[in-house]
Protein backbone atom coordinates (compact mmCIF):
# COMPACT_ATOMS: atom_id res chain seq x y z
CA UNK A 1 0.00 0.00 0.00
CA UNK A 2 1.36 3.43 -0.89
CA UNK A 3 1.29 5.81 2.03
CA UNK A 4 -0.12 9.25 1.42
CA UNK A 5 1.67 11.70 3.63
CA UNK A 6 0.38 14.85 1.93
CA UNK A 7 -1.44 16.09 5.02
CA UNK A 8 1.87 15.94 6.91
CA UNK A 9 3.88 17.79 4.26
CA UNK A 10 4.51 20.85 6.47
CA UNK A 11 6.10 18.76 9.21
CA UNK A 12 7.95 16.44 6.84
CA UNK A 13 9.93 19.49 5.68
CA UNK A 14 11.13 20.12 9.25
CA UNK A 15 14.91 19.86 9.60
CA UNK A 16 15.89 16.24 10.25
CA UNK A 17 12.36 14.97 9.73
CA UNK A 18 11.52 13.67 6.23
CA UNK A 19 9.26 10.80 5.21
CA UNK A 20 11.25 8.40 7.43
CA UNK A 21 10.22 10.22 10.61
CA UNK A 22 6.64 10.28 9.41
CA UNK A 23 6.72 6.54 8.80
CA UNK A 24 8.05 6.00 12.32
CA UNK A 25 5.17 8.02 13.72
CA UNK A 26 2.71 6.02 11.66
CA UNK A 27 4.05 2.79 13.22
CA UNK A 28 4.02 4.22 16.74
CA UNK A 29 1.84 3.21 19.67
CA UNK A 30 1.21 5.64 22.53
CA UNK A 31 -0.64 5.28 25.83
CA UNK A 32 -2.22 8.46 27.20
CA UNK A 33 -3.14 8.10 30.88
CA UNK A 34 -5.99 10.55 31.50
CA UNK A 35 -7.91 12.49 28.87
CA UNK A 36 -8.59 15.67 30.83
CA UNK A 37 -6.82 19.03 30.85
CA UNK A 38 -3.45 17.64 29.78
CA UNK A 39 -4.72 14.59 27.91
CA UNK A 40 -6.82 16.65 25.46
CA UNK A 41 -3.89 18.64 24.00
CA UNK A 42 -1.60 15.61 24.06
CA UNK A 43 -4.10 13.44 22.20
CA UNK A 44 -5.03 16.13 19.69
CA UNK A 45 -1.42 16.98 18.84
CA UNK A 46 -0.38 13.35 18.48
CA UNK A 47 -3.43 12.67 16.30
CA UNK A 48 -2.70 15.70 14.11
CA UNK A 49 0.94 14.60 13.82
CA UNK A 50 -0.07 11.19 12.50
CA UNK A 51 0.82 8.80 15.32
CA UNK A 52 -0.43 5.40 14.20
CA UNK A 53 -2.14 4.13 17.35
CA UNK A 54 -3.19 6.04 20.44
CA UNK A 55 -4.81 4.50 23.51
CA UNK A 56 -6.66 6.96 25.73
CA UNK A 57 -7.61 5.76 29.19
CA UNK A 58 -9.81 7.54 31.71
CA UNK A 59 -12.56 6.50 34.13
CA UNK A 60 -14.25 9.91 34.35
CA UNK A 61 -17.34 11.35 32.76
CA UNK A 62 -17.50 14.87 31.35
CA UNK A 63 -18.47 17.47 33.94
CA UNK A 64 -19.42 21.07 33.26
CA UNK A 65 -16.39 22.24 35.28
CA UNK A 66 -14.10 20.50 32.75
CA UNK A 67 -15.17 22.74 29.91
CA UNK A 68 -12.80 25.66 30.64
CA UNK A 69 -9.89 23.53 29.43
CA UNK A 70 -10.89 20.12 28.07
CA UNK A 71 -11.55 21.20 24.53
CA UNK A 72 -12.42 17.78 23.09
CA UNK A 73 -15.78 18.12 24.89
CA UNK A 74 -18.64 20.60 24.83
CA UNK A 75 -21.96 21.15 26.60
CA UNK A 76 -23.62 18.27 24.76
CA UNK A 77 -21.02 15.86 26.19
CA UNK A 78 -21.81 16.45 29.87
CA UNK A 79 -22.35 13.11 31.59
CA UNK A 80 -20.74 11.09 28.80
CA UNK A 81 -17.69 8.90 29.33
CA UNK A 82 -14.64 10.95 28.43
CA UNK A 83 -12.53 8.38 26.58
CA UNK A 84 -15.07 7.25 23.93
CA UNK A 85 -16.24 10.85 23.52
CA UNK A 86 -12.68 12.01 22.88
CA UNK A 87 -12.12 9.02 20.60
CA UNK A 88 -15.01 10.08 18.33
CA UNK A 89 -13.62 13.64 18.10
CA UNK A 90 -10.07 12.51 17.38
CA UNK A 91 -11.14 10.02 14.69
CA UNK A 92 -12.87 12.84 12.85
CA UNK A 93 -9.74 14.98 13.10
CA UNK A 94 -7.50 12.34 11.54
CA UNK A 95 -8.89 9.03 10.30
CA UNK A 96 -5.29 7.82 9.72
CA UNK A 97 -4.79 7.49 13.47
CA UNK A 98 -6.33 4.53 15.26
CA UNK A 99 -7.69 5.75 18.58
CA UNK A 100 -8.57 3.14 21.18
CA UNK A 101 -10.73 4.26 24.11
CA UNK A 102 -10.51 2.60 27.52
CA UNK A 103 -13.05 3.57 30.16
CA UNK A 104 -11.01 2.18 33.05
CA UNK A 105 -9.51 3.32 36.31
CA UNK A 106 -5.75 2.78 36.25
CA UNK A 107 -4.64 0.52 39.11
CA UNK A 108 -1.43 -1.38 39.89
CA UNK A 109 -3.15 -4.67 39.06
CA UNK A 110 -4.48 -3.68 35.61
CA UNK A 111 -1.95 -1.13 34.37
CA UNK A 112 0.31 -3.54 32.46
CA UNK A 113 -2.63 -4.90 30.47
CA UNK A 114 -3.99 -1.41 29.76
CA UNK A 115 -0.66 -0.08 28.51
CA UNK A 116 -0.15 -3.29 26.49
CA UNK A 117 2.47 -2.79 23.77
CA UNK A 118 2.66 1.01 23.82
CA UNK A 119 6.15 2.42 23.28
CA UNK A 120 5.67 5.39 25.59
CA UNK A 121 3.32 6.49 28.38
CA UNK A 122 2.12 10.07 28.66
CA UNK A 123 1.13 10.96 32.23
CA UNK A 124 -1.87 13.28 32.07
CA UNK A 125 -3.40 12.12 35.35
CA UNK A 126 -4.79 14.11 38.26
CA UNK A 127 -3.84 11.84 41.15
CA UNK A 128 -0.67 10.22 42.43
CA UNK A 129 -2.10 6.76 43.07
CA UNK A 130 -2.49 6.22 39.33
CA UNK A 131 0.72 8.16 38.58
CA UNK A 132 2.67 5.71 40.75
CA UNK A 133 1.02 2.77 38.95
CA UNK A 134 2.08 4.01 35.49
CA UNK A 135 5.55 4.85 36.80
CA UNK A 136 6.04 1.25 37.90
CA UNK A 137 4.59 -0.03 34.64
CA UNK A 138 6.97 2.14 32.60
CA UNK A 139 9.92 0.75 34.59
CA UNK A 140 8.78 -2.86 34.08
CA UNK A 141 8.27 -2.35 30.37
CA UNK A 142 11.46 -0.23 30.02
CA UNK A 143 9.59 2.54 28.24
CA UNK A 144 9.71 6.31 28.88
CA UNK A 145 7.16 8.18 30.95
CA UNK A 146 6.42 11.78 29.99
CA UNK A 147 5.15 13.42 33.18
CA UNK A 148 3.02 16.56 33.17
CA UNK A 149 1.31 18.34 36.06
CA UNK A 150 -0.34 21.68 36.73
CA UNK A 151 -1.36 23.74 39.73
CA UNK A 152 -2.78 27.17 39.12
CA UNK A 153 -0.41 29.11 36.87
CA UNK A 154 2.41 26.61 37.36
CA UNK A 155 3.09 23.77 34.97
CA UNK A 156 5.63 20.97 35.12
CA UNK A 157 7.17 18.62 32.63
CA UNK A 158 9.70 15.80 33.06
CA UNK A 159 10.77 12.65 31.24
CA UNK A 160 11.59 9.56 33.27
CA UNK A 161 13.27 6.56 31.67
CA UNK A 162 15.13 4.43 34.23
CA UNK A 163 17.78 3.12 34.54
CA UNK A 164 19.28 6.10 32.73
CA UNK A 165 17.19 8.59 34.69
CA UNK A 166 15.49 8.66 38.07
CA UNK A 167 11.86 7.57 38.22
CA UNK A 168 8.85 9.57 39.37
CA UNK A 169 9.09 8.09 42.88
CA UNK A 170 12.75 9.14 43.23
CA UNK A 171 11.64 12.76 42.98
CA UNK A 172 8.17 12.58 44.52
CA UNK A 173 8.15 9.63 46.95
CA UNK A 174 5.05 10.84 48.74
CA UNK A 175 1.73 11.85 47.23
CA UNK A 176 0.26 15.26 47.97
CA UNK A 177 -3.20 15.56 49.44
CA UNK A 178 -5.72 15.40 46.61
CA UNK A 179 -7.81 18.55 46.40
CA UNK A 180 -9.64 20.58 43.80
CA UNK A 181 -6.84 22.13 41.74
CA UNK A 182 -7.07 25.67 40.37
CA UNK A 183 -6.30 25.55 36.66
CA UNK A 184 -6.40 27.66 33.52
CA UNK A 185 -7.00 26.11 30.10
CA UNK A 186 -4.10 27.97 28.50
CA UNK A 187 -1.71 26.40 31.04
CA UNK A 188 -2.89 22.82 30.51
CA UNK A 189 -2.89 23.35 26.73
CA UNK A 190 0.71 24.54 26.84
CA UNK A 191 1.99 21.76 29.08
CA UNK A 192 0.06 19.08 27.18
CA UNK A 193 1.42 20.35 23.86
CA UNK A 194 4.96 20.20 25.26
CA UNK A 195 4.37 16.64 26.44
CA UNK A 196 3.28 15.79 22.89
CA UNK A 197 6.47 17.35 21.50
CA UNK A 198 8.66 15.24 23.80
CA UNK A 199 6.73 12.12 22.77
CA UNK A 200 7.16 12.99 19.09
CA UNK A 201 10.92 13.46 19.64
CA UNK A 202 11.10 9.94 21.07
CA UNK A 203 8.87 8.31 18.47
CA UNK A 204 10.78 9.84 15.56
CA UNK A 205 14.12 8.77 17.01
CA UNK A 206 15.21 12.17 18.30
CA UNK A 207 16.59 12.90 21.76
CA UNK A 208 14.07 13.99 24.37
CA UNK A 209 15.30 17.32 25.75
CA UNK A 210 13.85 16.77 29.20
CA UNK A 211 15.08 13.23 29.81
CA UNK A 212 16.12 13.20 33.47
CA UNK A 213 15.16 16.86 33.85
CA UNK A 214 12.27 18.72 35.41
CA UNK A 215 11.02 21.90 33.77
CA UNK A 216 8.92 24.18 35.94
CA UNK A 217 7.04 26.95 34.20
CA UNK A 218 5.54 29.75 36.24
CA UNK A 219 3.08 31.38 33.90
CA UNK A 220 2.24 34.11 36.43
CA UNK A 221 5.74 35.57 35.85
CA UNK A 222 6.74 33.69 32.66
CA UNK A 223 9.82 32.45 34.52
CA UNK A 224 10.93 28.98 33.49
CA UNK A 225 13.43 26.88 35.44
CA UNK A 226 15.03 23.57 34.53
CA UNK A 227 16.39 21.13 37.11
CA UNK A 228 18.69 18.16 36.59
CA UNK A 229 17.23 15.21 38.46
CA UNK A 230 19.21 12.60 40.36
CA UNK A 231 18.46 8.96 40.97
CA UNK A 232 17.74 8.07 44.55
CA UNK A 233 19.59 4.90 45.52
CA UNK A 234 17.09 4.30 48.30
CA UNK A 235 14.09 4.66 45.96
CA UNK A 236 11.59 1.93 46.82
CA UNK A 237 10.57 1.62 43.16
CA UNK A 238 13.70 1.82 40.99
CA UNK A 239 16.53 1.86 43.56
CA UNK A 240 18.89 -1.08 43.93
CA UNK B 1 21.41 36.90 50.58
CA UNK B 2 19.81 33.77 49.14
CA UNK B 3 16.69 33.92 47.03
CA UNK B 4 14.13 31.27 47.95
CA UNK B 5 11.63 30.34 45.23
CA UNK B 6 8.24 29.29 46.57
CA UNK B 7 6.15 26.85 44.47
CA UNK B 8 2.64 27.98 43.50
CA UNK B 9 0.72 25.72 45.93
CA UNK B 10 2.64 27.18 48.90
CA UNK B 11 2.28 30.85 48.00
CA UNK B 12 -0.95 31.03 49.95
CA UNK B 13 1.33 30.88 53.00
CA UNK B 14 3.75 33.59 51.78
CA UNK B 15 1.29 36.39 51.00
CA UNK B 16 1.46 35.20 47.38
CA UNK B 17 5.19 35.96 47.16
CA UNK B 18 7.14 33.89 44.64
CA UNK B 19 10.58 34.97 45.81
CA UNK B 20 11.75 35.57 49.37
CA UNK B 21 15.20 36.93 50.18
CA UNK B 22 16.83 35.56 53.31
CA UNK B 23 20.23 36.37 54.74
CA UNK B 24 21.58 33.25 56.43
CA UNK B 25 24.86 31.31 56.30
CA UNK B 26 23.42 27.91 55.51
CA UNK B 27 20.31 26.05 54.41
CA UNK B 28 19.23 25.15 57.96
CA UNK B 29 19.17 28.78 59.07
CA UNK B 30 17.55 29.88 55.83
CA UNK B 31 14.72 27.41 56.26
CA UNK B 32 14.31 28.23 59.94
CA UNK B 33 13.96 31.93 59.17
CA UNK B 34 11.55 31.14 56.38
CA UNK B 35 9.37 29.03 58.68
CA UNK B 36 9.52 31.76 61.36
CA UNK B 37 8.42 34.41 58.91
CA UNK B 38 5.71 32.33 57.26
CA UNK B 39 4.30 29.89 59.80
CA UNK B 40 2.02 28.16 57.27
CA UNK B 41 5.08 26.76 55.48
CA UNK B 42 5.67 24.49 58.46
CA UNK B 43 3.45 21.94 56.71
CA UNK B 44 6.47 20.96 54.62
CA UNK B 45 8.56 20.52 57.77
CA UNK B 46 5.88 18.19 59.11
CA UNK B 47 5.88 16.17 55.86
CA UNK B 48 9.54 16.23 54.81
CA UNK B 49 9.11 13.56 52.13
CA UNK B 50 6.98 16.03 50.15
CA UNK B 51 9.79 18.56 49.85
CA UNK B 52 12.67 18.58 47.38
CA UNK B 53 15.22 21.37 47.56
CA UNK B 54 17.37 22.49 44.66
CA UNK B 55 20.19 25.02 45.01
CA UNK B 56 21.11 26.70 41.75
CA UNK B 57 19.31 23.93 39.86
CA UNK B 58 21.04 21.05 41.67
CA UNK B 59 19.15 18.71 43.99
CA UNK B 60 20.45 18.73 47.56
CA UNK B 61 19.85 16.30 50.39
CA UNK B 62 16.42 16.81 51.82
CA UNK B 63 17.31 15.20 55.14
CA UNK B 64 16.89 18.10 57.55
CA UNK B 65 19.82 16.93 59.70
CA UNK B 66 22.13 17.76 56.80
CA UNK B 67 20.84 21.26 56.10
CA UNK B 68 23.31 22.91 58.44
CA UNK B 69 26.18 21.47 56.38
CA UNK B 70 24.94 23.15 53.21
CA UNK B 71 26.42 26.63 53.08
CA UNK B 72 24.78 29.35 51.03
CA UNK B 73 26.49 32.13 49.10
CA UNK B 74 25.19 35.52 48.14
CA UNK B 75 22.88 35.22 45.09
CA UNK B 76 22.29 31.49 45.57
CA UNK B 77 18.86 30.42 44.41
CA UNK B 78 17.03 27.94 46.64
CA UNK B 79 14.03 26.33 44.92
CA UNK B 80 11.49 24.48 47.01
CA UNK B 81 9.56 21.85 45.07
CA UNK B 82 6.58 19.81 46.22
CA UNK B 83 4.52 17.40 44.11
CA UNK B 84 1.43 18.73 42.35
CA UNK B 85 -1.31 16.41 41.21
CA UNK B 86 -3.34 18.44 38.74
CA UNK B 87 -3.75 17.26 35.20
Amino acid sequence: MTENFERYQRQIILDGWGAEAQKRLKKSRVFIAGIGGLGCPVALNLTLAGVGHITICDSDKVDVTNLNRQFLYNNTCIGLEKSPTAQRYLQRVNPDTQVEALYEKIRPENVDALVADAQIIIDCLDNFEARYAINQCAIRKKIPLVHGAVWGMEGRLAVFHPPNTPCLSCIFPEAPVTSSTPVLGAVTSTIGSMQAIEAIHFLTGEKMALKGRLLIMDFSTMKFQQFKLSKKSSCMVCGH
Amino acid sequence: MARVIIPSPLRRYTENRREIFIDAPDLANTMERLFDRYNGLCIVREQPALLSIFINGQLVKTNQDEWSHIGLEKDDEVSLIIPIAGG
